[in-house]
């Protein structure tokens, strides 16, 4: 506001909007006599004051009559509305949790169908493997000890 | 000094909606007049006045009691129609007039006999029009004084900020006005400059 127009901007505003106290407006107003400059630009804010007068006196939609028994409703349909999105809300997480386990039990059983999943069915299967694996194991062994013979260790 | 008013404060905030009822009644056109600033949609303009009475409602017990109650009323307007612009602004569309409006304009500007009603409603269409091009805090200021007379106290609580600010911010927002003015209707300014508003000038 270093601005001195600017500060003379704001004082005419002041001065338009009936913002003075008594003392300043006389103050202002003889200013006004001695400075053309400052009655110029006074004159100017008040021309743009009459373009908002003009545009004010527009009449405003008119509200409706049943504003008030509108706004109760709102509020107690708010008040409605917000036990019923708690409940709603509690509803929803079970109903998500129970479409997740059935689509669980879906995909095992179809997996077990098709035979993607196998149970064991017996002790044997798992002897047998383990059986393989042992030999498999001792394989490996012998061939290390195949390679390390000719290398002299 | 306790009032009548402050009794429905005091009973519409412990829940009694048939005294928030009556504070409705009170205040209801009021802050139907401010909302239709912001918006011309007869819809909206309901929606939007009936969202500002449910939000009070919610927050009648932060009421400090520092302030009048219609400048809180208007600050939680204000807040409300601010919001109201920025979901607007995303959704690209303008305040002003819909199109049905402007043509409803352009139809009286060709058939229209008398040169100063059509004027006027010249001044009011521009006006409107022009405002909605402003920033939303200097839109905001220019409304809350031209069209709403209230006084830079009053501003200054509605708006919560210095009267230092309200000067300066009034100053800037009706230098944008005049210079947006300028620049989109350059043709109408200097009618503009003659325009008298009927009734006179108030306060001066």
């Amino acid at each position: 506001m270093s601005d001195p127009k600017q500060v003379d901007s704001v004082t005419i505003a002041r001065y338009v909007d009936a913002e003075m106290s008594s003392a300043e407006q006389v103050a202002f107003e003889a200013r006004l006599r001695a400075e053309p400059a400052l009655a110029e630009a006074l004159a100017e804010a008040s021309a743009l004051r009459a373009v908002f007068a003009v545009a004010r006196t527009e009449e405003p939609p008119v509200p409706c009559g049943v504003m008030r028994a509108r706004v109760l409703a709102r509020l107690q349909r708010g008040a409605g509305t917000e036990v019923a999105s708690s409940m709603d809300g509690r509803v929803e997480r079970v109903a998500r949790w129970c479409v997740l386990a059935a689509a669980a039990v879906f995909v095992a059983a179809l997996l077990f169908v098709t035979g993607v999943l196998r149970l064991p069915d017996s002790g044997q299967l798992q002897a047998d493997s383990g059986a393989e694996l042992i030999r498999a194991l001792d394989a490996q062994i012998q061939a290390a000890e195949n390679v390390r013979r000719p290398l002299g260790r | 000094m306790r009032t009548d008013e402050d009794d429905l404060i005091a009973q519409a905030a412990a829940g009694d909606h048939g005294a928030f009822g009556t504070l409705v009644d009170l205040h209801g056109a009021r802050i139907h007049r401010l909302m239709s600033r912001f918006t011309r949609d007869p819809g909206e303009l309901e929606d939007l006045t009936q969202e500002v009475f449910v939000k009070v409602f919610r927050k009648l017990g932060t009421f400090q009691r520092d302030s009048a109650f219609y400048t809180w009323l208007y600050r939680i307007a204000v807040n409300t129609a601010t919001d109201y612009l920025s979901r607007q602004r995303r959704r690209r569309l303008h305040l002003v007039e819909t199109d049905a409006e402007l043509e409803a304009v352009r139809t009286h500007e060709r058939t229209a006999g008398s040169a100063t009603p059509l004027l006027e409603e010249e001044v009011r269409r521009v006006t409107r029009e022009v405002l909605g091009t402003l920033p939303e805090k200097y839109r905001t200021i220019l409304i809350l004084r031209e069209f709403e007379d209230l006084s830079y106290t009053d501003m200054a609580s509605v708006l919560q900020c210095s009267m230092g600010t309200v000067e300066s911010r009034l100053f800037r927002a009706r230098q944008r006005f005049k210079e947006a003015l300028e620049r989109q209707y350059p043709d109408l300014v200097p009618q503009f400059a003659a325009v008298k508003p009927r009734g006179g000038m108030s306060p001066r």
